[in-house]
């Protein structure tokens, strides 16, 4: 009776095991961001973008920014 | 079998189910917290976990109902209580009552275990954004929005550059999981009272609370999530009317 009992025990914390571990296994893990500031730079001068200004054409040497 | 021990055996059954469904909520209560530590607050491993620990005990939840279709009822009959009679309908509201309860619970330890994460990763996403972020362009020190979670241009007033400031997937998440969580949380009173007077009416297969009763109960649980969620990002204000039409649509419209 004790056996049976401690064996019910063993399988009901092995399911919880296996859905935690099934979890962390099958979860497709994407990579995380970190928190910063970039700015928008001019492929062809290295400016960067003041304000006021859209992201069409840099405003120092007139290329376009994309 | 007598009455007597079919009633016993019916009420050591449902007893049973209450108990592992509590030492299963119980072991999860334990666990899932430190696996979203584990994780570094990775919010789809914890989602995933606990879908299938849900359905665990989802699945003993209505092995009530399964058990009493299948055995408890014909049991009873044959211990001569008549189908329909105050006896039986008292044994089969007992397990109506056990299910209800325990779906209640379920609720609640969801609710309860879903905010529990939230807050961990809300003051989480505080530290990170209480850090001093300075211009890529020169290094002066640039204000960032405590309450905002997307990236958005931020101009540093000494070098007029327009910087894009990227909160990282952490504090992205407070929008995709914390708000969310916290809302339900807020909320969780009105709904629960909600589902007891649908129940109720289940119960005594009729309307003794009205729609307009529940209608209203309904009301003031999404009015309370909704309220909440803004606390938390203030810009949702602005769409607040419109989130309450849509989440409160299917009381009007059906």
């Amino acid at each position: 009776m004790e056996d049976n009992n401690h064996q019910k025990k063993k399988k009901e914390k092995n399911i919880l095991d296996d859905i935690l571990a099934n979890a962390v296994s099958s979860t497709k893990k994407h990579e995380e961001t970190s928190a910063g500031l970039e700015t928008k730079k001019c492929k062809s001068c290295g400016a960067a973008r003041p304000d006021d200004t859209d992201l069409r054409y840099c405003d120092f040497c007139g290329d376009q920014f994309y | 079998m007598s009455f007597s021990k079919t009633q016993n055996r019916w009420d050591g059954f449902l007893k049973k189910i209450e108990e592992r469904f509590q030492e299963v909520l119980e072991k999860t209560e334990a666990a899932l917290p430190l696996l979203f530590e584990a994780t570094d607050f990775e919010t789809t491993t914890f989602s995933n976990a606990w879908q299938g620990i849900y359905s665990q005990a989802s699945d003993l939840i209505y092995k009530i109902n399964d058990t009493w279709d299948e055995k408890v009822e014909e049991a009873f009959e044959n211990a001569g209580i008549d189908f329909g009679s105050d006896q039986f309908n008292q044994e089969r509201d007992k397990g109506y009552r056990i299910q209800f309860e325990l779906e209640q619970k379920l609720k609640s330890y969801e609710v309860k275990i879903f905010a529990n994460a939230a807050k961990k990763l809300v003051q989480q996403v505080q530290d990170i954004l209480s850090n001093d972020f300075c211009c890529s362009q020169c290094q002066a020190k640039l204000p960032v929005k405590s309450n905002f979670f997307r990236s958005y241009y931020s101009t540093c007033e000494y070098c007029q550059t327009v910087n894009t400031f990227e909160p990282g997937t952490k504090a992205r998440n407070i929008e995709h999981f914390a708000i969310h969580a916290l809302g339900e949380e807020a909320a969780l009173q009105y709904y629960l009272s909600y589902e007891e007077l649908k129940f109720q009416n289940y119960l005594k297969d009729k309307d003794i609370h009205k729609k307009e009763e529940l209608d209203a109960q309904y009301q003031k649980y999404v009015e309370t999530y909704l309220k909440k969620r803004i606390e938390i990002i203030p810009d949702y204000k602005d769409r607040y009317e419109k989130d309450l039409k849509a989440k409160t649509a299917f009381l009007t419209n059906y």
